[in-house]
């Protein structure tokens, strides 16, 4: 353990921050908050409450919740977030834009 | 205790290249193969990263194409099963729990939460798989099928991801054989964590998929 320490100080950044990790407990509320954001979805096809807007928000926030906690995103190099959230935001650009052509 | 185990994992595999510098040739040869091991790692982790950006755009275009027959064809839309998808989205959503349930396990060297997790993960994948195709049959059975230009981009796009279920149950069954036979340890649980990634990402995909082809 002593040698672990030692290599700590002197292991590179990227390393420190790979091997930190989410707790068993934020797991199990993660889940909890997944599962009761699919209820407000369902609740709001079936109440036609404020609609697409909302239900894209709520959609995004569920897979922000998924790769940050899940996939560790939180607790990665930086990098890995923005090979992941660059190709999302451009995809999500050009789906907005294919919208107008649709509706 | 859970991160200084962590910690061990990674650090004990990984002197900086500052301590190369510092130590010289001393122990040059273990070192340069451990670093090697953890690179390796943090490369397959990067590599791992750039393959699901890039099956993005693949379910994008997709996304997109579904669109487009979902405001040309309401009527077939109107048959979609949304209260037995809306059960499979929660099944998806327990196999992610189950996948870091199996992960927080082999970290902390229970070896029973790795094999539990990763036998819940494989059934709840196979429940998921089999509803959809429930879902397919009964869509058929509304004439929604291939031949119809709302079924082909309805089936394009949830039978990509049904794919892509398949292909992780066949990876979660080859890691439960490996975690069977005490391969992973808590310092060596990488097998678990990259096929963890694939899995969470079909999730992912999943969230998007039932909004905007069911909700929507």
């Amino acid at each position: 353990m002593a040698d672990s320490k030692q290599l700590t100080s002197g292991a590179p950044h990227a390393e420190r921050h790979s091997a930190k990790h989410a707790t068993p407990g934020t797991y199990v509320a993660v889940l909890g908050a997944l599962a009761v954001l699919t209820l407000i979805e369902l609740i709001v096809v079936y109440l036609g409450l404020l609609g697409q807007i909302l239900l894209v928000l709520i959609a995004i926030s569920k897979a922000w919740l998924v790769l940050q906690f899940y996939m560790h995103l939180r607790y990665e190099r930086k990098i890995l977030t923005w090979i992941f959230l660059l190709p999302a935001i451009a995809v999500g650009i050009v789906t907005v834009i294919m919208q107008f052509f649709v509706t | 205790m859970q991160q200084e185990t962590a910690l061990t994992q990674t650090v004990s595999h990984a002197p900086s290249a500052a301590e190369h510098t510092a130590h010289g040739a001393e122990h040059s040869a273990d070192h340069l193969k451990m670093a090697s091991f953890t690179y390796s790692i943090e490369n397959s982790k990067m590599a791992m990263w750039l393959f699901l950006a890039s099956e993005m755009f693949l379910f994008s275009v997709l996304i997109i194409a579904y669109i487009i027959a979902r405001y040309a064809y309401p009527e077939a839309h109107a048959q979609l099963n949304v209260p037995l998808t809306s059960i499979n989205t929660f099944i998806l959503l327990l196999s992610s729990f189950s996948v870091v349930w199996a992960l927080s396990g082999v970290q902390t060297g229970n070896q029973t939460r790795l094999l539990r997790g990763l036998a819940g993960v494989i059934g709840l994948g196979t429940l998921f798989f089999l509803l959809m195709m429930y879902e397919y049959a009964e869509m058929s059975h509304h004439g929604i099928t291939l031949a119809h230009p709302f079924g082909m981009a309805f089936y394009a796009l949830t039978g990509l991801h049904g794919a892509h279920v398949v292909i992780g149950l066949v990876w979660a069954v080859y890691v439960f054989n490996r975690a069977f036979n005490g391969v992973y340890t808590k310092d060596n649980y990488w097998g678990v964590e990259f096929w963890g990634l694939y899995w969470h990402f079909v999730d992912v995909v999943w969230i998007f998929i039932f909004t905007v082809v069911y909700l929507l």
